[in-house]
């Protein structure tokens, strides 16, 4: 088998993480550390870099006059003056946050809005093409969610309510269960691939 | 009494028996000089007794099988009395020379064989009868009996043995034969044409003057030494199939005479040249001599043929039928018979009895029926037809190939996806539903009312969210983890302003971080929407915004381990208060840990690389409706991570109460950011709810009435 530096990296520092976890000392707990927060700049380099990225892309395509290039610049004006303001004043200032309560949180939540109105859309176009029993239990089970979720003018009804909280907390619970644990176990033998040398994602 | 030859075995019979008795064939002649009496001698067409010549020969005991005579079926002429001599003589010699202890040799070889020239037209000999001029029955009987080589005669042996040493099996043809019109040297002199010719032609060929060149009855060609003849063409050109022919002795007469000068011709054949000029002429016959022989079918008719020829073979073969009657028909296996070829490999082509159906067309016994035995046939061999195989093929075989032959002929069809219709873009329906959602928010703020009742009852984990908060320790900082989205603000802001508010009227000190770009403008905004109601609250002294938190799980482990150095690092600013930066060093000292996050996955980051650090520390949960579900695991197991939750809009109406309430009338007080949004949400949950109904009952209104156009269509 060729030497490979990388695998050997890659494990020791899974070897010496996972130690970190079971055994108390303090070699484990100052390496750990250590590289905790290497990683940590490396991610913040690494974020860098993407912003470096998308702004070499969108300025190609500003000068090469590309289809859409005007939202291009748009977005290199916004990139700029954002990065501007916080850098000059800081994350925590009003300007910076000004920018974010007046102009990115209204356009996340349009959006967020547009959502529902496309999902209820298309709710109703799943009643008009396709009616079988699976199309059936999603009307029924977003109807009734809906009805127990939303107050009712003038009255109050507990079932509903109930009946919402189980539809929430039962099914759901149990299927959400399903995924987590099987999110873990993947993650776990994920892992321990990379542990054992078998999966390389670093070389790709 | 007179014993009476048989024809055929030459042995006696007596004078008035019509057959023989040791070979059945018939003594007496069928046809119409056949003599009524049954004579056995025959006559010839005057009815004038046969001339001496002619009975001396028939005394000599010559069974002659397939003699000149038998050949021809016709008695002699008185003519042949001239050429008896010379006749004799030369089937004397014949005799003497050939070894056959039968002396079979026929005269009609050693007359037109070695004594005529060839004739040019081939396999068909003018001598002979063709197959249409027919074959009379008593000279053609004999011929057909042999089965096998064994059966035949010695003459045809020795002929087949003598083509065998020529090497010309199945003789064709000589394509040198010397053209019979030609007088040039060389050439065999004509008077050797004239007995063939007027085998063919009759008497009048016979009494044509003699040819030119020709001193007193000696040929021109026998007077003057000439130069041996032209040899014919080797044996290899000569094509392989065709059949002996007289034409072949002919060919070895020039090579007689090409070999012997006119001195060294000796006398017996001088003077049998000089007789046999004028009598052999009429060999064939005299005037009284039949020109046309009848044609074959009317002597194979019924009746005519004699019955010792057709006593021995039916003529039609019973039917299989009738043979295999008391017999039970196999039955073969589905499968043999799928293999069985349709026709056998080597059967033969034409129908049964084709064999003994055939006609010779060359050789001596050309224009005959039936003499060859039918190995002839299967020593030419043959190859096996390519058949083609029927297989029972099964139907679902036969759609499998026609299926692998679309596959193969059509690729592109496969290759191609059909393209999808896509979907007719309707936007009023879109606009529909925006403009009543839309309406129902607007209309209860511009109205002032409100119609919708408050949460009657209140969630656990706000009550057990609430009831922590009111437990926590005010020399601690409070962690405050801004992890949502700008576009989930508006749900989430209203539930964590309400934990807040609770938080910052009981005095715990409060530090903000975030694992998000956005998080620390939204936590500043969130500090600012609370600061009118709780202006004691100022950055460094009760409130620490720790900011961004990068690198995300590896980011929060390092802020586990020691939030302080994965957050600055470095000094503190000297505005901040030295006893909250101090607690800042160890995640342990956190009072508890309220996560506020739209992504189930981001709370289960904050579960797994943090309070797996610091279990002893309470995390409660903000979250989203939608991420309830995933989040409520962690809430509801036997240990459980989260020791709190506020869920949505209606856990943060429900927290705004019980921060408010009035324990007197048991009312909610004071009203939140979440109490002012409950009548939208409520307005446009309602919208969004008749949305379905009636999209719903619009649907089954549709199939009800598509249902109904197809029964009356039908």
């Amino acid at each position: 088998m060729r030497f490979k530096a990388s695998v050997v990296v890659a494990i020791l520092t899974g070897a010496i993480m996972l130690l970190g976890y079971f055994l108390p000392g303090i070699f484990f707990a100052s390496v750990r550390d250590v590289m905790l927060r290497s990683g940590m700049i490396i991610g913040t380099v690494a974020l860098l870099l993407g912003v470096g990225n998308l702004l070499q892309v969108h300025l190609r395509k500003i000068r090469e006059q590309r289809p859409g290039h005007l939202y291009s610049i748009f977005m290199v004006i916004s990139l700029f003056s954002v990065f501007a303001v916080v850098v000059l004043f800081g994350p925590a200032h009003p300007y910076s946050v000004w920018v974010v309560s007046e102009i990115q949180r209204p356009l996340e939540i349009g959006l967020m809005g547009l959502l529902a109105v496309v999902l209820l859309l298309a709710g109703v176009r799943l009643l008009f093409r396709r009616q079988a029993l699976g199309t059936l239990v999603f009307f029924l089970t977003a109807f009734l969610v809906l009805l127990g979720t939303a107050p009712l003018p003038f009255i109050s009804l507990p079932f509903l309510e109930g009946l919402r909280n189980w539809i929430a907390q039962v099914p759901a619970v149990a299927g959400a269960r399903g995924i987590i644990l099987g999110v873990a176990l993947g993650a776990t033998a994920t892992g321990l691939r990379v542990l054992l040398g078998f999966d390389q994602p670093y070389e790709r | 009494m007179a014993d009476v030859r048989c024809p055929m075995c030459g042995k006696p019979n007596a004078e008035e028996a019509e057959t023989c008795l040791y070979c059945q064939a018939r003594l007496k002649p069928v046809g119409p000089g056949a003599a009524p009496g049954g004579d056995a001698e025959p006559v010839a067409a005057g009815g004038e007794p046969a001339p001496d010549w002619l009975s001396r020969l028939r005394d000599q005991g010559s069974p002659m099988p397939g003699g000149t005579r038998e050949l021809s079926g016709e008695p002699e002429s008185p003519t042949d009395k001239e050429a008896s001599d010379w006749l004799s003589r030369i089937r004397t010699r014949a005799d003497d020379e050939s070894p056959s202890p039968s002396g079979a040799t026929s005269p009609a070889e050693d007359v037109f064989g070695r004594g005529k020239p060839a004739e040019p037209s081939g396999p068909s000999p003018a001598f002979a009868p063709s197959a249409g001029e027919g074959v009379p029955a008593s000279a053609a009987t004999p011929l057909a009996e042999p089965a096998s080589e064994e059966d035949e005669p010695e003459w045809l042996k020795r002929l087949r043995a003598r083509r065998a040493v020529e090497g010309t099996p199945g003789a064709a043809p000589a394509p040198s034969f010397p053209a019979p019109q030609a007088t040039g040297e060389g050439l065999p002199p004509d008077w050797m044409h004239a007995p063939h010719e007027d085998l063919a032609t009759g008497p009048t060929a016979a009494a044509s003057p003699q040819p030119a060149g020709s001193e007193g009855g000696m040929p021109s060609w026998l007077s003057d030494v000439q130069p041996p003849a032209p040899r014919p063409t080797p044996v290899e050109n000569v094509p392989p199939a065709a059949p002996a022919t007289p034409a072949a002795f002919a060919s070895e007469d020039d090579e007689l005479r090409g070999a012997y000068s006119e001195k060294e011709i000796p006398d017996w054949l001088v003077s049998a040249r000089e007789e046999a000029a004028a009598p052999v002429a009429g060999l064939a016959g005299g005037p009284e001599a039949p020109t046309e022989t009848p044609p074959l079918e009317e002597l194979l008719a019924p009746g005519v043929l004699p019955e010792w020829l057709t006593a021995g073979s039916s003529p039609t073969p019973p039917p299989m039928e009738a043979l295999g009657a008391g017999l039970e028909q196999a039955v073969l296996p589905p499968w043999l018979r799928a293999m069985r070829p349709v026709e056998g490999p080597l059967a033969p082509k034409g129908e049964a009895g084709e064999a003994e159906e055939r006609v010779e067309s060359a050789g001596p016994l050309a224009g005959l029926r039936g003499v060859l035995p039918p190995k002839v046939e299967a020593e030419v061999g043959r190859h096996p037809p390519v058949l083609p195989s029927v297989l029972d093929i099964q139907p679902a075989h036969a759609a499998h190939a026609e299926l692998l032959q679309r596959i193969i002929s059509t690729p592109e069809s496969r290759a191609v996806p059909r393209a999808r219709r896509r979907p007719q873009a309707r936007p009023w329906g879109g606009l529909v539903v925006l403009v009543i959602l839309v309406a129902a928010m607007i209309v209860p703020g511009l109205t002032g009312t409100s119609v919708f009742a408050r949460p009657s009852v209140v969630a656990v984990e706000t009550l057990q969210t609430a009831n922590l908060i009111n437990s926590l320790p005010l020399d601690r900082p409070l962690l405050l983890a801004v992890d949502y989205d700008a576009a989930a603000s508006a749900e989430l802001e209203a539930a964590a302003l309400a934990v807040l508010d609770h938080v910052m009227t009981i005095g715990a000190p409060i530090a903000s971080v975030s694992t998000r770009p956005v998080g620390p403008a939204l936590a500043e905004r969130l500090m600012a929407r609370t600061r009118a109601a709780h202006p004691q609250y100022q950055a460094g002294i009760n409130y620490l915004p720790l900011g961004y938190l990068p690198a995300g799980p590896i980011g929060l482990r390092a802020f586990a381990a020691n939030p302080w150095q994965a957050v600055y690092a470095q000094s503190a600013p000297e505005s901040w208060d030295a006893g909250l930066v101090a607690a800042l060093h160890a995640s342990s000292n956190f009072s508890a840990i309220l996560v506020v996050a739209s992504d189930p996955a981001v709370l289960q980051t904050w579960i797994e690389q943090v309070h797996t650090a610091v279990p002893s520390v309470p995390l409660v949960a903000i979250v989203s409706a939608a991420a309830e579900p995933l989040a409520r695991p962690y809430y509801e197991s036997a240990f459980p991570s989260v020791q709190g939750m506020v869920v949505g809009l209606a856990g943060a109406e429900a927290y705004e109460c019980l921060n408010a309430l009035d324990p007197a009338s048991g009312r909610c007080g004071r009203p939140g950011v979440a109490d002012s949004m409950w009548d939208p949400f409520g307005m446009a949950v309602l919208g969004a709810v008749l949305i379905l109904l009636v999209g719903g009952l619009a649907s089954v209104i549709r199939r009800g009435v598509i249902s109904m156009r197809r029964t009356s269509h039908e």
